[in-house]
């Protein structure tokens, strides 16, 4: 039976559709005029700072994307029942902020269209950026849409059954999943090896993004490796604090069934309190070796943080992190940590992690200049906010249809490992030769990118490498998909046991009664 | 591989041509370069040059007409009222005032042209993703503007904040840009910019000194770009700092000589002379 949208629903769809076409007015505004419609300038004795709103807000959907799809890669190798529902509610969400984060660097460029297309052809893997341009592309949004697809097939199948506008694509994705034991049993092979591999190639867009918000030349090396590790840190508690948010709501709104479990959320708040008790003296610590500095930029930054223009916002951050740490260990002393608890903490630390970001990236420009420059200042117009929240808008909305699609409630529970199968020789080879040829397309993308073996290093030797590079990223993202989808010999058709899927449906509601 | 009839040169003719202008090129390179050591104070057109320049705080005036004639020969919009209110001016020479209360700088506590430093190890290179800007034979840090994606990371990375981002399309008054250089391409909107040290110039004079197969003597070279042609002082000195007989290199072992945040360890090859007091 199709269901039609409610009032609630609507009304979500018209305000985002209200979001989105502000921001896409507003950024017309920029295409237009030139980028003078926002609050940036040149720095120095421009006076401002180049970078604003959009890359602050890339950096936050970046690094939330990240440690979301960590936490997601987590919950599925660790099997851990509690944190089932983590795993199926983080996909999504990863996904929808990195295409915010790439929508927002989009929006920053000075020429997007040419933006697309040079980096496209020219990209260089010297400069910290095409990590994120290729990771972003390739690894984050890719990879992690197939480990998405990949990981609800069963429930796809399921939902297949029933009439909905999403079943024809609901059974193309879920096509020729039968449930068998051989199925199940490759694809928490492939679960397991897809969610071990992404947690290095998620953290390398993240370091990349932390080195370009970080490194200046003018920089102590303390200062910037603390600095680097605060940003990776509160990434990562800025993930799980959104992650709860994400779970209460999904909660609430789709049911019990669909959210996370008590223990999910005290396992969570758990690994919240862990980030933020090492991130927090990693902020002081930088601060610290800010003011210690000799060198005039960085103690002109550190002094601006501390007792000056940035002063408020700057204690507003360190004030949230301290009430989010000190809610998460009061909870965990009394061996109470009640699902309020860690939602609210988690708001307060994602807050915390927008302040961080702003500052770090905004402060460096206007005050740590190494010559002695008038302090610069920045304050963002309507048209930056307005793009961003049409981002937010088109996001969301994006995810609205991806959850009717894949609902966050699960019909099938795969929990218990299933027993290891003979190996199938011929899809053994195929995905070793699929996974071969994307290392080797990957390989010579880098390297006729990077110039390797050459004396300059301005253009790739073949226009148009980093594509093949990332190409080859892509196809290394589809390796578990071959694995798991290569067609299945007769034999093993017939002998396969459907019956299996049917168990599952009866655990899972067992489990929702 | 088949002869085909028509062909008029055979293998050994190929062979016997490729080793003669092998020859002829290395005894050309030889001659050149004895040339050169005759005749140290003067370059020969395609050899490998250091361009840079000496900036003379004890002559300079703080006229700024360096930074007028900069920007009137690198077509740099004029700013206008309209423009000036819009605070996002562009100045690839322009002139450094220290902030009160600030800790001196190397410079000193007055005010002080600065264009773009050159560097040896150009921050704003190593961090261009698309590889819009670059290091020339030469050593001029210059800009492909076409290929800027105005992803202003080279804006971010400088630590001399010498690049200017080109916030609103060009504007000329009346509209009319036949004022323009038209040796200098207009840049658009949304691409970053900066001092070249009038690479147009350099290039022009060196193709001239190619076509009539002269050496660059370094006193054509030393008021060349248009901050130095126009300096009322000549506190601007222009050269080659791979020709050790050049004035910049003579000025570049002044004990007067000081490189801006030299400690940053980029190589700035403009520098500055100013007198211990």
């Amino acid at each position: 039976m199709k269901r039609r949208p409610g009032v609630f629903v609507l009304s979500v769809i018209g305000l985002l559709s209200g979001m989105l076409v502000v921001g896409a007015y507003a950024f017309f505004q920029q295409l237009e005029h030139g980028d003078v419609v926002t609050g940036m300038r040149s720095v120095g004795a421009g006076g401002g700072a180049v970078w604003g709103l959009y890359v602050v807000t890339d950096g936050f959907f970046l690094g939330l994307g990240c440690a979301i799809m960590a936490c997601a890669c987590v919950a599925r190798f660790s099997r851990d029942r509690n944190l089932e529902a983590v795993a199926r509610i983080a996909m999504p969400v990863a996904i929808t902020c990195f295409l915010g984060a790439a929508l927002c660097v989009l929006a920053d460029q000075g020429r997007p269209l040419a933006a697309l297309c040079n980096l496209s052809l020219f990209a260089r893997p010297q400069s910290p950026m095409f990590v994120t341009f290729s990771s972003v592309g390739a690894v984050c949004l890719f990879a992690s849409l197939v480990h998405c697809v990949l990981s609800r097939r069963s429930d796809l199948a399921e939902y297949a059954k029933h009439p909905s506008a999403w079943q024809r694509l609901q059974r193309l994705l879920a096509a020729g999943y039968r449930g068998s034991a051989a199925e199940r049993y490759r694809r928490q092979k492939v679960g397991f090896w897809m969610s071990l591999l992404m947690l290095p190639a998620l953290l390398a867009p993240l370091t990349a993004l932390a080195i370009i918000f970080t490194v200046r030349p003018a920089r102590p090396l303390v200062l910037t490796l603390l600095e680097v590790a605060t940003f990776i840190l509160l990434s990562g508690a800025g993930g799980l604090g959104l992650l709860l948010g994400v779970a209460a709501l999904v909660g609430r709104l789709a049911g019990h069934s669909a959210g996370l479990e008590i223990r999910g959320y005290a396992r969570l708040g758990k690994a919240l309190l862990l980030t933020l008790s090492l991130s927090l003296p990693s902020l002081v610590a930088a601060q610290i070796a800010g003011l210690a500095s000799d060198e005039p930029g960085v103690s002109a930054y550190a002094r601006a943080l501390l007792a000056e223009v940035y002063g408020p916002l700057f204690w507003s951050e360190v004030g949230f992190l301290f009430i989010a740490a000190a809610l998460l260990w009061q909870g965990a002393w009394r061996r109470k940590l009640s699902p309020r608890l860690t939602v609210g903490a988690g708001v307060l630390t994602v807050a915390s992690l927008f302040l961080h970001h702003y500052l770090l990236l905004v402060a460096w420009q206007t005050h740590g200049m190494s010559l002695p420059y008038q302090p610069g200042s920045y304050v963002p117009t309507w048209i930056e906010y307005a793009v961003v929240l049409g981002i937010v808008g088109l996001c969301l909305l994006l995810l609205l249809p991806s959850v009717r699609l894949i609902p966050f409630a699960p019909l099938v529970f795969e929990t218990e490992p299933v027993k290891s199968m003979v190996a199938d020789g011929r899809r053994s080879l195929v995905t070793l030769l699929w996974f071969s040829g994307g290392l080797v397309t990957a390989g010579l993308g880098l390297a006729l990118s990077a110039r390797a073996g050459t004396e300059a290093f301005q253009d790739p030797i073949l226009t148009g490498s980093p594509v093949v590079f990332i190409v080859g990223l892509a196809i290394l993202a589809t390796t578990g998909a071959v694995y798991e989808l290569w067609p299945e010999r007769r034999g093993e058709r017939a002998s396969s046991d459907p019956s299996t899927a049917a168990e599952c449906r009866g655990r899972a509601r067992e489990r929702s009664r | 591989m088949s002869k085909s009839p028509g062909k008029l040169t055979t293998r050994r003719q190929v062979l016997t041509l490729a080793a003669a202008s092998t020859a002829g090129a290395a005894l050309s390179k030889a001659a050149k370069a004895a040339g050169h050591s005759a005749m140290p104070s003067s370059v020969r057109a395609g050899e490998r040059h250091r361009f840079g320049m000496a900036i003379d705080l004890d002559r300079c005036l703080r006229c700024q007409a360096c930074v007028v004639a900069c920007a009137a020969e690198n077509n740099v919009p004029p700013l206008g009222e309209a423009r000036s209110a819009l605070t996002r001016p562009i100045h690839w020479m322009d002139m450094l005032i220290p902030h009160a209360g600030s800790a001196d700088s190397e410079l000193g506590p007055g005010p002080a042209p600065i264009p773009c430093m050159h560097c040896e190890r150009p921050e704003c290179v190593k961090v261009c993703p698309v590889g819009a800007t670059y290091q020339a034979d030469d050593g001029v840090v210059t800009q492909i503007w076409d290929r800027c994606v105005g992803c202003r990371y080279c804006m971010a990375a400088c630590p001399y904040g010498r690049r200017y981002f080109n916030w609103t399309p060009p504007a000329w008054p009346g509209a009319d840009p036949s004022s323009a250089n038209p040796d200098v391409a207009i840049r658009p909107a949304g691409v970053v910019e900066k001092c070249t040290l009038c690479q147009h110039r350099i290039r022009a004079v060196f193709e001239r000194a190619r076509l009539d197969d002269e050496p660059v003597v370094d006193a054509a070279l030393q008021r060349l770009p248009a901050c130095a042609a126009t300096c009322p002082t000549r506190a601007i000195t222009f050269g080659d700092l791979a020709d050790p007989a050049s004035a910049l290199s003579k000025l570049a072992k002044d004990p007067r000589a000081v490189h801006l945040l030299a400690r940053l360890g980029t190589g700035p090859k403009v520098f500055y002379l100013r007198g211990r007091r």
